[in-house]
């Protein structure tokens, strides 16, 4: 086993391939001394979630998949982000990112380590007052930010 | 008034101005907010549909007089047909004293914010858009309408470094060919590099929040010495004089004061000043008409009530009420409002008039019947079945709407008008294509106006 470890960092040296190794690590490890520390009494479904929070993996939750389906409504007219300028907001977020973010919310849009929560987004708002389509952005903005202090790494934050 | 759009907004300061108490209920931006800065009261053209934009034979533009006339002789749906009646001499007219009298109306509301409505109905005003596209209008606000390409010997087309969504050289290329199109005489077209400091073109140059800098003193500032500086590197171009030489910006004058801007701006210039033509979010120009309504109506003293119409009550044939729902902030609370006249002036699909419900189209109030443009009824069609592959030729969707007697009261399915104190005014009367023949604010306003006489005319009855 020794030797295959020896043979697999060698390849890591060569190639430099830090997110191979890091997966290798996950599965092959991580893993398994991590389910070993839980202990046996712990909620299932707690504990799975509590292991891949980071990757960004939840539940289906009724509120966000209502709110996805209401910034579907989206046609881009840029209205929201117009207003925003005009009421001189700064959000970390451009308003029809976030709206367009949350329309086609997957795991993949957690990944981004969106800046929401640096935002400097006063939740006044404005862009909820023009939008035509009636979405409640600042509602989208407000959850985008907590699924991406969510999906973020304890300590990146 | 049920709609916070131009329609809704130029009836109920018309009505204020005429004494009456007036409200307006308005759940949010439609169309009116994403308009391109300019407006068209005449149909681009007679034959075929939307082009040529001028008469062959004569090979001249034709002015917005002739277009308006010819669109009275062709179009019988048309909403222009009820205002002024089919064809004739009459018509026509009475046609071109309605726009001249609406056209002062609203630019006498807009002054006090800063926009004035410029233009007229003798020449058509050739304005280019943010791509580079021209376009034929008739009347235009402070900002784009100084940009008249005809006339012009030399235009410089500004570029700013990192400002997204809009590109100068691209422009300039279209711009000359669309010249070539038109059978123009060409101008002399340069782009022009402004040399603006970082910091001036921030988050990822997004166009609004450029807008929003110049907005302030500082940035107004950065942006003259910019204009002003923009020749220094060179020295032995020779440059048209004055009013021969046009200097065209992208539209980021900022949100208000823009004509203050544009006189201190070609001031530095040394010739005309301009931004080009577009709409949100590129362009802030909807947004300005919106907030300068705004404005007028506050000074009018028009209620602006922020919320979205429920229900309206009514008894046999006349409405007497109407029920707010307002958003979450103060959910639950159902406000009645009693009123003697009601306009309906929520517009198509982006002001929320017409709504997909149950996979077919349907006005979202009343479910009143809709027409297309041939005079077909569509309500309860499905939205895909209405649109055509081709771009050419008329997509019924795009002009669905409700259908009017001449006191403008929306139509039931038998030809009657539903309610005698109801009334429609702007997009969300059908017969024309808006955003093709982009009329929309041009019928907005002298539908607006026209409804606003209405009303009048009914509290007149009613009192007596």
């Amino acid at each position: 086993m020794i030797r295959n470890y020896r043979g697999f960092f060698r390849e890591l040296s060569r190639t430099g391939n830090a997110r191979a190794f890091w997966l290798h690590l996950k599965t092959g490890v991580a893993h398994i001394l991590r389910r070993a520390q839980r202990s046996r009494s712990q909620d299932a479904v707690a504990l799975f979630l509590e292991n891949y929070r980071e990757d960004g993996v939840r539940l289906p939750d009724a509120t966000r998949d209502a709110l996805r389906l209401e910034a579907q409504r989206c046609t881009a007219c840029g209205l929201c982000t117009a207003e925003c300028a005009r009421m001189g907001g700064r959000p970390g977020l451009d308003p029809m990112d976030a709206v367009a973010a949350a329309g086609r919310l997957a795991i993949e849009v957690v990944r981004l380590a969106l800046p929401v929560t640096d935002s400097a987004c006063g939740a006044c708002a404005a862009c909820e007052a023009v939008c035509p389509a009636g979405i409640p952005i600042a509602k989208v903005q407000d959850d985008l930010g907590s699924l991406a202090a969510m999906a973020r790494p304890a300590g990146i934050r | 008034m049920i709609g916070g759009g131009l329609a809704g907004a130029s009836a109920a300061l018309e009505l204020a101005s005429r004494g009456l108490e007036v409200t307006l209920v308005s759940a949010g931006a439609g169309a009116t907010a994403l308009s391109w800065g300019s407006l068209d009261v005449a149909v681009p053209s007679p034959e075929p549909r939307g082009l040529p934009l001028r008469d062959v034979t004569a090979t001249r533009l034709l002015s917005p007089r002739e277009r308006l006339a010819a669109c009275l002789r062709t179009r019988s749906q048309h909403p222009y047909a009820t205002l002024f009646g089919r064809s004739g001499g009459a018509a026509e007219s009475a046609a071109t004293e309605a726009v001249k009298s609406a056209a002062a109306c609203l630019d006498g509301w807009l002054a006090g914010a800063g926009l004035r409505v410029e233009g007229g109905l003798d020449a058509s005003r050739l304005l280019a858009n943010v791509r580079g596209a021209v376009r034929v209008c008739d009347f235009a606000f402070t900002g784009p309408a100084e940009g008249d390409l005809q006339g012009a010997a030399e235009v410089e087309i500004a570029a700013i470094a990192g400002l997204a969504q809009h590109d100068a050289r691209p422009l300039a290329r279209t711009l000359a060919a669309e010249f070539s199109a038109l059978g123009l005489p060409r101008p002399s077209l340069r782009v022009v590099p402004l040399a603006l400091p970082p910091g001036f073109v921030v988050d990822g140059g997004s166009p609004a929040r450029v807008a929003a800098q110049t907005d302030t003193e500082e940035g107004l500032g950065v942006l003259l010495a910019a204009v002003a500086g923009r020749h220094r590197h060179e020295t032995t171009v020779r440059h048209a004089e004055g009013e021969r030489r046009l200097l065209l910006l992208p539209p980021i004058l900022g949100f208000s004061g823009v004509r203050g801007k544009l006189a201190r701006l070609r001031e530095a210039a040394g010739c005309r000043v301009a931004e080009c033509l577009g709409a949100p979010p590129v362009s802030p120009s909807g947004l300005r008409l919106l907030g300068a309504l705004g404005e007028a109506l506050s000074r009018q003293g028009v209620v602006v009530q922020h919320a979205r119409v429920g229900a309206l009550e009514a008894t046999g044939r006349r409405l007497r009420a109407l029920r707010l729902q307002r958003s979450e902030a103060t959910s639950g609370s159902e406000e009645r409002l009693e009123a003697d006249g009601i306009l309906l002036a929520c517009g198509r699909f982006l002001g929320g008039g017409l709504i997909d419900r149950g996979g077919g189209v349907h006005e979202s109030l009343l479910d009143l019947p809709l027409y297309d443009e041939a005079g077909v009824r569509i309500d309860g069609t499905a939205p895909s079945r209405l649109v055509r592959a081709s771009p050419e030729g008329p997509q019924p969707l795009f002009s669905s709407g409700v259908r009017t007697d001449s006191r403008l009261r929306p139509l039931g399915a038998d030809g009657e008008p539903l309610f005698e104190n109801l009334f429609v005014a702007g997009d969300l009367i059908g017969g024309f294509d808006p955003s093709a023949e982009r009329t929309g604010l041009g019928v907005a306003l002298l539908t607006g106006l026209r409804a606003a006489s209405e009303i009048a005319r009914l509290a007149e009855e009613d009192g007596r």
